[in-house]
């Protein structure tokens, strides 16, 4: 019994380990790098959101291919040096069907031309927006597509992620930026995470 | 397993792309090969900054003749193309090697440059991703042409593979020689750069 208790705990690790990297920002970057956030709403996709992946465009790195991480749907990472990125492809594991685990992974492609953004100064927290799958297929044949959404607003989206980032370097500027936008006037419409 | 179902995969990716695509017009070495009331178009494109030689991830059996080949989609009438493009989108289309001049058999009668497209990367897991270059161009071919010189179509871009500028060059001189060489001067060669397009406004 105890060896296939020993077996769950390994499957859990391998399975969290195939999900992307850990939502606590880890690494104290605040003088090297910028935060980048966004999210996707996942409620109409056949998976949640488990991986989210980006492109260094500029300056030219030879593995050039990163992961952001993920939590309820957004994704986020603290590290980005000054330079030019795409986000390049998102995913997860099939959602369960009632009690079933899915053995599907879905990967969905974002357009190369269309999704290039630029950082220019460290220290600066970039919101790259909020996003939603959308299904326009029917039973036989899936197909999906991403449109911009309102909400979740960057300052709902940074008190989503703010909790992931206690005690690091970064969350009294992500809370500074929280200030920051709610003395813009922009307000929190009591939009919650799925 | 997985190899094996990787392998089918890339040669049904490889098979699919080629059987989608409307026929082109076909690249030719010899006059011989014009017949009446057809033209050989000559043209070159460009695209600045050139790409990089590992910038096209071609791993479907059979890609790889896709490298460094823009494809110059083409039509009788102007029309907007919606992307993703169809395979009746290619009907007519020239297969243009990237900064190199290309000789494209041709009917004698005008046409229109709607658009470009080139095959960034294409999975063995049945994924595809294109490029498309803006058009918006008419060549204009008069009856009785035997050979048309278009121009250069010049693609700038950015680091997001944004096209920034296009701009239609003379190289005019340079394709009469390769044209007198290949051809044994079986000309003449017209110049006809290609004029832009009247668009309505969106």
């Amino acid at each position: 019994m105890k060896r296939f208790a020993g077996l769950w705990v390994l499957m859990s690790v391998l399975l969290a380990g195939c999900g992307g990297i850990s939502p606590h920002l880890e690494d104290n970057t605040v003088s090297t790098g910028c935060f980048v956030f966004g999210y996707v709403d996942m409620g109409k996709a056949p998976c949640n959101l488990d991986w989210f992946e980006y492109k260094q465009v500029l300056p030219p790195v030879k593995d050039s291919v990163f992961d952001f991480r993920t939590y309820k749907g957004a994704f986020y990472r603290e590290d980005f040096i000054p330079g030019s990125f795409e986000l390049v492809d998102f995913g997860g594991r099939g959602k369960p069907f009632l009690i079933f685990p899915s053995n599907d992974y879905y990967t969905f492609k974002l357009p190369v031309q269309e999704s290039g953004f630029r950082i220019h100064q460290t220290g600066r927290v970039y919101y790259v927006g909020s996003y939603k799958m959308t299904s326009k297929g029917d039973f036989f044949v899936q197909n999906y597509d991403v449109e911009e959404i309102q909400h979740p607003n960057e300052l709902e989206l940074l008190q989503v992620i703010l909790p992931n980032a206690q005690g690091n370097p970064w969350e009294p500027l992500i809370q500074q930026r929280i200030a920051q936008l709610t003395a813009q006037g922009m307000t929190d419409s009591g939009w919650t995470p799925r | 397993m997985r190899k094996l179902l990787g392998f089918f995969g890339a040669l049904a990716m490889g098979a699919l792309l080629s059987s989608c695509m409307a026929a082109g017009r076909p690249l030719i070495t010899n006059m011989g090969d014009v017949g009446p009331g057809e033209t050989v178009v000559v043209g070159k494109v460009k695209v600045t900054p050139p790409l990089a030689e590992d910038e096209q991830t071609l791993n479907a059996i059979g890609s790889e003749g896709y490298k460094n080949r823009l494809f110059l989609l083409t039509g009788d009438q102007w029309r907007d193309l919606q992307t993703p493009l169809s395979g009746d989108d290619y009907k007519g289309h020239i297969e243009a090697p990237l900064g190199h001049t290309f000789f494209a058999l041709s009917d004698a009668q005008s046409f229109y440059i709607l658009g470009g497209t080139l095959i960034l990367g294409v999975s063995n897991q049945w994924s595809q991703e294109d490029i498309y270059f803006p058009g918006g161009y008419k060549a204009v071919i008069r009856p009785g042409d035997r050979a048309v010189y278009i121009g250069t179509i010049h693609y700038y871009r950015n680091e997001f593979f944004q096209i920034t500028q296009v701009v239609i060059e003379d190289d005019y001189a340079e394709a009469e020689a390769l044209f007198s060489g290949r051809f044994g001067g079986q000309g003449p060669l017209r110049k006809s750069l290609l004029v832009p397009v009247e668009t309505p406004s969106p």
